[in-house]
């Protein structure tokens, strides 16, 4: 290919009209040819007074939203991966996120109730450790289904989080606890993490928290949401159940 | 005084500057960047997709590209936001190109493209003046330089040209090369 039809080959790439086997020469040449990258810079530079002859939009608040609630932690979390962004423009919030997730409620079946078969013979040694009876016990489950975490709360108003397997809480960030006191309401923090280990969280102004109460974690920054909602991925989240 | 209160209230953003710190986790550094230019990419991407859902989806897909990526960019290779705009135009050319195709042209064809807004003469006249790309583009002929402006502006492929021009398929594609050299020549 000479000089000339390499040119030409990204400026029509740059100005999108490349079909068939010349976009795919183009796109490898883009990843594999120094020289080739630098016509494409050259044209894009050119082109780029075009751009500014757009007219500006004011985007929504919630489009800042969703790109938030998309990004990975960074370092990525090795454990958990972050639920996949919300897409095709609508406007969901996170609360609606979680309760409408079919996939993650479909799924949730199988995997939880083994959770909740290996957390039954697993309580001889939680019994030990806890001085109380918990009432309420929530295993949290990750995005592939892992049970991450679990959840008791305790008649004082106290809740104990313990991080199961390998949880990770990437560099620079927390989880943070979440819970939704009404199905249809806001959600509402229990508690800021920093550490994967066992820790006991003592919210005020959180009601009783009853049976099916759905909680959630999230990363945040170190210090917790600066939004008092959720601003990070939901790496994981599970109903409550009644301990007998 | 208040002048130069006024401008260091509000310096231009410093997007190499807030790369950076996107590389290094920070998620205000990318707040900074949709502030500054989330506005200017929804209309680009509106001009491209035509419908606000999906040149919302580009620009969000965009974002969360660039946090990824943020990294990678490397300011030796070209300006900052440059590369935001490319990777902007690479999706949302993927998303008109992809499974949407279809019902877009479907979409587009009753609107038609002369409208005052979007038509190539009217994209010409906000060119900046002092730029190379309006003087260069008025040295081509008309019809020329407005296969070549569509093409950019709405993502328009050869065949789509081709039927809004009413010219060959084989002439709007020699037209857009002898362009692109001549464009070349005048802008080195």
């Amino acid at each position: 290919m000479t000089r000339d039809d390499q040119d030409r080959l990204a400026a029509e790439h740059v100005l999108g009209l490349l079909e068939g086997e010349e976009r795919g020469v183009a796109e490898r040449l883009m990843t594999s040819d120094a020289s080739f990258q630098t016509l494409v810079q050259q044209w894009r530079t050119r082109f780029a007074e075009w751009d500014n002859t757009a007219v500006d939009l004011p985007p929504g608040e919630s489009l800042w939203q969703r790109i938030e609630t998309g990004l990975e932690p960074q370092p990525v979390a090795a454990a958990a991966k972050p639920a996949a962004p919300a897409r095709r423009g609508t406007s969901q919030t996170l609360l609606q996120g979680l309760w409408n997730s079919l996939s993650f409620w479909r799924s949730f079946g199988m995997a939880g109730a083994l959770a909740a078969l290996l957390l039954a013979l697993g309580v001889g040694y939680f019994a030990d450790k806890a001085t109380r009876q918990p009432t309420l016990v929530a295993v949290l489950m990750s995005e592939t289904n892992q049970p991450g975490a679990v959840l008791r709360t305790f008649a004082d108003g106290r809740l104990e989080l313990t991080p199961l397997g390998d949880m990770e809480i990437p560099h620079n960030h927390s989880i943070q606890v979440w819970t939704f006191p009404e199905p249809n309401g806001a959600p509402v923090s229990v508690g800021v993490v920093q550490t994967a280990r066992t820790v006991l969280l003592d919210p005020s102004n959180l009601p009783r928290p009853h049976s099916n109460q759905l909680f959630a974690i999230s990363v945040e920054p170190l210090t917790g949401s600066p939004t008092g909602l959720p601003t990070g991925p939901v790496v994981m989240k599970g109903t409550a159940s009644t301990a007998l | 005084m208040k002048a130069a209160l006024g401008e260091m209230a509000s310096p231009a953003l410093d997007l190499n500057h807030a790369l950076g710190q996107c590389a290094r986790g920070d998620r205000a550094a990318l707040r900074t960047i949709y502030d500054s230019e989330a506005p200017r990419m929804l209309g680009v991407a509106m001009r491209l997709l035509r419908r606000r859902a999906l040149a919302e989806e580009a620009v969000h897909d965009t974002f969360l590209q660039v946090w990824r990526k943020a990294d990678s960019f490397d300011p030796a290779r070209g300006d900052a936001r440059s590369w935001l705009y490319a990777i902007l135009r690479n999706r949302a050319l993927n998303i008109l190109r992809g499974e949407t195709r279809t019902d877009l042209v479907e979409d587009f064809e009753p609107m038609g493209l002369t409208s005052e807004e979007e038509s190539a003469e009217t994209v010409m006249m906000r060119l900046s003046d002092t730029g190379n790309l309006k003087r260069c583009l008025e040295g081509l002929e008309p019809a020329r330089r407005q296969a070549i402006t569509l093409a950019y502006i709405h993502g328009l492929s050869h065949g789509e040209l081709a039927g809004r021009l009413g010219v060959p398929l084989g002439t709007i594609k020699s037209w857009i090369r002898r362009s692109l050299l001549a464009l070349r020549e005048c802008m080195a």
